[in-house]
């Protein structure tokens, strides 16, 4: 055995488990002649003996009294599991549970917030209750069919719901100078600012302008014209806009 | 009354407890109080501390004591229950010390473990009459706390390494190592204060035996 296999068994040699007869004999052979070996077996040796002795020594202490008498009065003092186990359950009931001042407030909140949505609901006008302009103004339509049918050349580009006259789509200044007045393509007592209800921002051609009886160069009839048509429900033009 | 509880293991007087026999509940105190009180005295070094860990563990036992599965032995229960007691209690106290297995003690001379006060009332001080003894249990008291605790479960509680891993919740190996390690400090420690010149020797303490 050199003092490797030696230093591995060393501990078991001194207090651990019993080695083989054997091993234990080639153990001790190997700490009678190593020197340091021996030195460390012993120290060992003297190691266990010690923790014997002190362990036995330390049997001795205990905690203080007083701790005993403080312990055995908090057991005395809490409940029983036992009795927390076999006591029955509360029965519960329910009408009883409304009575509950918790329960209360929460009622009393619900019927407060209840009627401030419904007073709200009540005195907010039915138009307010239709969705916002905006998201009318972003619905894309198909064109008339009319229209498309009969002018086969015109390109719409934008396609505007609108519900009423007064809500036109919000043009800024610079877009309301770029196109022209308003013409109307109807007589003006068949006209009502209330019955139109699609403004088609479109690519007409020139020639088309003609049809609708507005003055036409004969000379530019094959260019494209930007302009905005006014159609009503039933999906007659009722008015034009130019661009300028 | 308490000698009918002699010959009851501890959990048939845990499930006398749970019922609320106060006789059960003081039967397994008197068995216990003495190894958790040392345990935890040896661990923080001063009896103040060591009594209000044992106050903190039987006060666990009373309240879990339904939780409790025999699975294992109770002395592993106990200590691990103290142990981290204990720990908490020294995170309360400001008083941190190094649990990294990683820190080699020999190269650690000014280690928080080794300034632990050692109460001068200390009950160890009346009954250690040996010189050796006393010797030991200073050698025992100056150990890392990781060394130190491997050292009072499995020397003086005498608790297996699989119990001492159960309680520390590590590997047997670890234990094994620890172990290794703490027996190779004691025994140059109390080599040193023995005027016999030391051989120069170099233990490997890498080195787990079983």
């Amino acid at each position: 055995m050199n003092c490797q296999q030696f230093d591995n068994i060393i501990v078991n040699l001194a207090c651990g488990p019993a080695l083989a007869t054997a091993e234990h004999a080639q153990a001790l052979a190997h700490a009678q002649t190593c020197a340091p070996c021996g030195w460390r077996l012993a120290c060992q040796h003297n190691v266990a003996a010690g923790l014997q002795v002190l362990a036995v020594q330390e049997q001795a202490i205990s905690a203080p009294a007083h701790l005993a008498v403080a312990l055995q009065a908090a057991f005395e003092r809490q409940p029983s599991a036992a009795q927390t186990i076999l006591s029955p359950a509360p029965v519960r009931h329910w009408g009883f549970a409304f009575l509950n001042w918790r329960w209360a407030v929460a009622l009393a909140a619900l019927l407060v917030v209840s009627g401030a949505v419904a007073t709200v609901l009540w005195h907010m006008p039915s138009d307010e209750l239709s969705p916002p302009a905006e998201v009318l103004t972003q619905a894309v339509i198909e064109p008339p069919q009319n229209l498309v049918a009969n002018h086969a050349g015109v390109t719409g580009e934008k396609y505007v719901t609108k519900s009423r006259a007064h809500q036109r789509p919000k043009t800024t200044r610079r877009e309301s100078e770029e196109f022209g007045a308003l013409i109307s393509l109807m007589p003006i007592a068949q006209t009502e600012a209330e019955e139109v209800q699609q403004v088609v921002r479109m690519q007409i051609p020139r020639s088309t302008l003609r049809l609708w009886g507005l003055p036409l160069n004969e000379e530019s009839s094959s260019e494209q014209v930007s302009a905005e048509v006014y159609f009503s429900e039933d999906g007659v033009a009722r008015a034009i806009r130019l661009r300028n | 009354m308490n000698e009918s509880l002699d010959h009851l293991d501890e959990e048939e007087l845990l499930r006398r407890m749970v019922a609320g026999d106060g006789a059960a509940f003081a039967q397994l105190y008197r068995r216990w109080q003495s190894s958790v009180y040392r345990f935890a005295l040896r661990m923080c070094g001063t009896e103040a501390l060591a009594e209000d860990i044992t106050q903190d563990v039987f006060l666990t036992l009373m309240r879990d004591a339904g939780q409790y599965k025999a699975r294992g032995k109770f002395s592993s229960y106990i200590f691990t229950i103290t142990r981290h007691s204990l720990l908490r209690r020294l995170q309360r106290e400001r008083r941190f010390v190094s649990f990294d297995p990683e820190t080699d003690p020999d190269q650690n001379t000014g280690s928080p473990i080794e300034e632990l006060p050692v109460d001068a009332d200390d009950p160890l001080v009346e009954l250690a009459r040996n010189e050796m003894v006393e010797a030991v249990r200073q050698a025992v008291m100056s150990l890392p706390l990781h060394y130190r605790e491997v050292v009072l479960l499995c020397h003086m509680h005498e608790l297996s390494y699989g119990e001492a891993a159960e309680v520390i919740g590590c590997e047997i190996g670890t234990v094994c190592s620890r172990l290794y390690r703490a027996r190779a400090l004691l025994a140059k420690r109390l080599a040193s204060l023995k005027t016999d010149p030391v051989p120069q020797v170099s233990l490997n303490l890498a080195r787990c035996s079983i």
